[in-house]
C-alpha cells in the first residue's frame, strides 16, 4: 500500500529507525535536493492512488478487478461514530497469522496534532461502507467507551483491544465481511494475497 | 529611551511588528500537525516518525551554523527573506507532494530556514533600535508573534478539521507573502552597534564568546527550560483527550491559544522590566513558573483547570522569548557574533525540547502522567536554581538610563 515504504527508507525493525536510516537518508536527500533544484521536485515514484484494485491484465499475470464500491481503503481513513460524528482515523490493522484482522488502531482527538491518542478496537466493532465517501468506516462504540479505553502503545507492547460489549464473543464476524480488503494493509509486506471474494 | 544613532522610522517599527506576526503564523502549521496531515495520506507511524525526526535533527544541527551564516551576511533582511521563502517552499511541497522525498526535503528545509529566521529577525531588531531599547523592542516582537501564533493556531485548527488538512499548508504558504512584504518595508536601519552585528572570522572574539561563563550558564539554563517546558503541553493535552470526552478538542485548543494571549500581554512588560530591574529577576520569574506549572498540571483536577495551569506557560514563554535574544545581545555587545550566540542558545533550546518530549512521553507511558509532570517540574526547578546561583546579571552597566538603579551585580 505505502509505496513510500519501498524506496529509500525501507524501515527495519521499529526500535530506532532514525539511527539506522539517518545517514543514507541524508545522502539521498542531498541527491533529492539536486534533483529538486531542477525542473520539478517530484519524486521518482508515482503518485499514490490509494487504491487496492488491480486493473486490467498485465501480460501473463493473472489479475482480477475490484471495483471501488466493493472495498474500502482503510489506512488513514476517517472513522465515524454510530451517529456520524468523526472520531478519528484508522492508522493500523493488527492481523493474526492467517492474515485475518483482529483489531484496528484508531487515532483520535487532539487539536492541530497535539494531544491525540491511539486505541485498539476489535475488528468487529467496525462496519465498512464501500463507496460511501462520507462514512466509509463506522465504529460501533459509545464515546464514553472510547474515552475509557486504554491507549495503544505500539506493536511491541500487548495491545488492550476494546470489544463491543453487546457481542462478547470476539470470534464471530458480525457485520460486513471484513477479509476482503484486510490483507494488504497489515504490517506484512504489500504482496499479501487477496484471499477471498473477488 | 536613549537610542544610538538616529531614531528608526515609525514605518520600520510597524513593519517589524508585522514581520513577527506573520512569521509566527507561518511557523504554526509546522510541528505536530504535519503528523496528522501525513496520516491522512496513508503514511505509517514509522515513516512519519522518520520524516519528523529528520526535521528535528536538522533544526538541532543547523542552529549554530545558521547563526554563523546570519552573522556573515551583510543584509539580515535578505537572510530572513531567504528563510521565509524556504518555509513557503516547504509548505507548498507538503501541500502538493505528500510523498516521502518531498516531505523529507520540506522538513529539512523548514528546519534550516527556522534556524536562520529567528536570529535574523533578532538581528534586524537590534540594528533597528539599538541595544538600549532592545528589551522593549523584543517584548513587542514576542507580543506580536504570540498574537500571530494564537490566531493562526485557531484558524488552522479550524480549517484543518473542517476544510481539509492540506489547506493548512496552503494557508501557511500564503501567509509567508505578507511576511515578506512587511520585511521589505523595514528600512535597512542605522548601523548602530556595528560591533554587535559585525561579520567575518574573528578568532579572538569567538574564543572570548565561547569561554564566557555566562554563555555556558545561560545555555544550560535554556536547555533545562525546554527540557521542562516542551513536553508539558503534549502531556497535558493527552490527559485532556483521555478525560474530557466531547469537548476535548476545544479544551486543547484553549491550552494552546490562552497561553499565547498571556504572552501577548506579558511580553512588553517583561521587555521593559528587563531594562529597569535587570535580567536576573525576570529570568527567575520565567524559570520559576515552570515547576509551579508542572505541579499544577500534575495535581489539578479536571480539564478546565488544566487550561488555567497551562496558561502559566504564557509567563515562562514571554520571559524566554524576550530574554533569550536580549541576553545574547548583552553577551555580544562588545565583541560581536550576536547571531552565532543566538544559534548556540537555539541549539540548547532545540536539544532540550527534543529530549523533553522523548523523556516525558516515556515516563508517562511507563509510570503515568503524574510522575512525568513531576520530572518535568524538577527539571524546571533545577533550571531556576541554576539561574539563581550561577547566572550573573548581563545588563550592561553603562547606559542604565531608564531605571537609574545601580543594582548591577556583575
Amino acid at each position: 500500500m505505502n509505496m513510500a515504504a519501498t524506496g529509500l527508507f525501507a524501515p527495519r525493525s521499529p526500535p530506532h529507525p532514525v539511527r539506522y536510516c539517518a545517514r543514507p537518508t541524508l545522502l539521498a536527500l542531498l541527491a533529492g535536493m539536486l534533483i529538486a533544484a531542477g525542473p520539478e521536485p517530484a519524486p521518482k515514484e508515482p503518485a499514490p492512488p490509494a487504491s487496492e484494485p488491480a486493473k486490467g491484465t498485465l501480460g501473463e499475470i493473472p489479475v482480477f478487478n475490484i471495483s471501488p464500491d466493493k472495498v474500502v481503503a482503510v489506512l488513514g481513513q476517517q472513522v465515524v461514530g454510530p451517529l456520524g460524528t468523526v472520531l478519528g482515523r484508522l492508522v493500523d490493522v493488527l492481523v493474526n497469522k492467517d492474515g485475518v484482522p483482529e483489531a484496528a488502531v484508531i487515532d483520535f482527538g487532539g487539536f492541530l496534532g497535539v494531544g491525540s491518542r491511539k486505541i485498539a478496537v476489535h475488528w468487529n466493532t467496525l462496519h465498512f461502507n464501500p463507496g460511501d465517501a462520507k462514512y466509509p468506516i463506522v465504529l460501533d462504540l459509545m464515546p464514553a467507551q472510547i474515552k475509557a479505553a486504554p491507549s495503544y502503545k505500539g506493536e511491541s507492547k500487548p495491545a488492550a483491544v476494546v470489544v463491543a460489549p453487546w457481542e462478547p464473543p470476539p470470534g464471530t464476524p458480525g457485520a460486513a465481511a471484513p477479509p476482503t480488503q484486510a490483507a494488504p494493509v497489515a504490517q506484512s509486506p504489500a504482496g499479501a494475497k487477496p484471499s477471498t471474494s473477488p | 529611551m536613549p537610542r544610538d544613532g538616529s531614531l528608526p522610522s515609525r514605518r520600520s517599527l510597524r513593519a517589524l511588528d508585522l514581520v513577527n506576526f506573520f512569521i509566527a503564523d507561518v511557523q504554526t502549521g509546522f510541528g505536530p500537525f504535519v503528523a496528522v496531515y501525513l496520516t491522512t495520506h496513508k503514511w505509517t507511524e514509522v515513516e512519519i516518525g522518520l520524516a519528523l525526526s529528520l526535521g528535528t535533527i536538522t533544526s538541532v544541527v543547523s542552529q549554530v551554523p545558521a547563526g554563523a551564516f546570519v552573522d556573515s551576511v551583510r543584509s539580515k533582511r535578505a537572510a530572513a527573506a531567504s528563510g521565509i521563502v524556504a518555509v513557503i517552499g516547504a509548505a507548498l511541497m507538503l501541500a502538493v507532494l505528500p510523498y516521502q522525498l518531498p516531505v523529507v526535503v520540506a522538513e529539512i528545509l523548514h528546519g534550516f530556514a527556522s534556524s536562520v529566521i529567528t536570529p535574523a529577525v533578532a538581528a534586524i531588531s537590534l540594528r533597528l533600535v539599538g541595544h538600549a531599547a532592545l528589551g522593549e523592542r523584543l517584548g513587542r516582537n514576542a507580543s506580536f508573534a504570540s498574537i500571530g501564533n494564537g490566531l493562526a493556531a485557531g484558524i488552522m485548527g479550524g480549517i484543518g478539521t473542517y476544510l481539509s488538512s492540506s489547506s493548512v499548508f496552503w494557508l501557511t504558504a500564503a501567509l509567508g507573502v505578507p511576511a515578506l512584504l512587511a520585511l521589505w518595508h523595514i528600512a535597512p536601519g542605522p548601523a548602530v552597534l556595528q560591533s554587535a552585528v559585525k561579520n567575518g572570522p574573528d578568532w579572538i572574539g569567538l574564543r572570548r564568546l565561547f569561554f564566557d561563563r555566562r554563555l555556558v550558564t545561560f545555555g544550560i539554563c535554556a536547555f533545562l527550560f525546554h527540557l521542562s517546558n516542551a513536553a508539558m503541553l503534549p502531556l497535558a493535552a493527552a490527559q485532556v483527550t483521555k478525560t474530557a470526552g466531547d469537548g476535548a478538542n476545544l479544551i486543547i485548543a484553549g491550552c494552546i491559544v490562552v497561553p499565547q494571549a498571556v504572552v501577548a500581554v506579558a511580553s512588553p512588560w517583561v521587555g521593559r522590566r528587563a531594562n529597569t530591574w535587570g535580567r536576573r529577576p525576570i529570568l527567575l520569574v520565567g524559570w520559576g513558573a515552570l515547576p509551579v506549572r508542572g505541579l499544577l498540571l500534575a495535581f489539578l483536577p479536571g480539564p478546565f483547570l488544566l487550561v488555567a495551569g497551562q496558561s502559566i506557560s504564557g509567563i515562562s514563554a514571554a520571559v524566554f522569548g524576550v530574554m533569550l535574544p536580549l541576553v545574547a545581545a548583552d553577551l555580544t555587545q562588545d565583541r560581536g557574533h550576536f547571531n552565532l550566540c543566538m544559534g548556540v542558545f537555539g541549539l540548547c533550546v532545540a536539544g532540550g525540547a527534543t529530549v523533553s518530549t522523548t523523556m516525558g512521553g516515556w515516563i508517562a507511558d511507563t509510570a503515568g502522567h503524574i510522575p512525568a509532570f513531576l520530572s518535568l517540574a524538577a527539571a524546571g526547578a533545577l533550571g531556576t536554581v541554576l539561574v539563581g546561583l550561577l547566572m550573573s546579571e548581563t545588563r550592561p552597566k553603562r547606559r542604565s538610563a531608564v531605571g537609574g538603579t545601580a543594582m548591577n551585580d556583575a
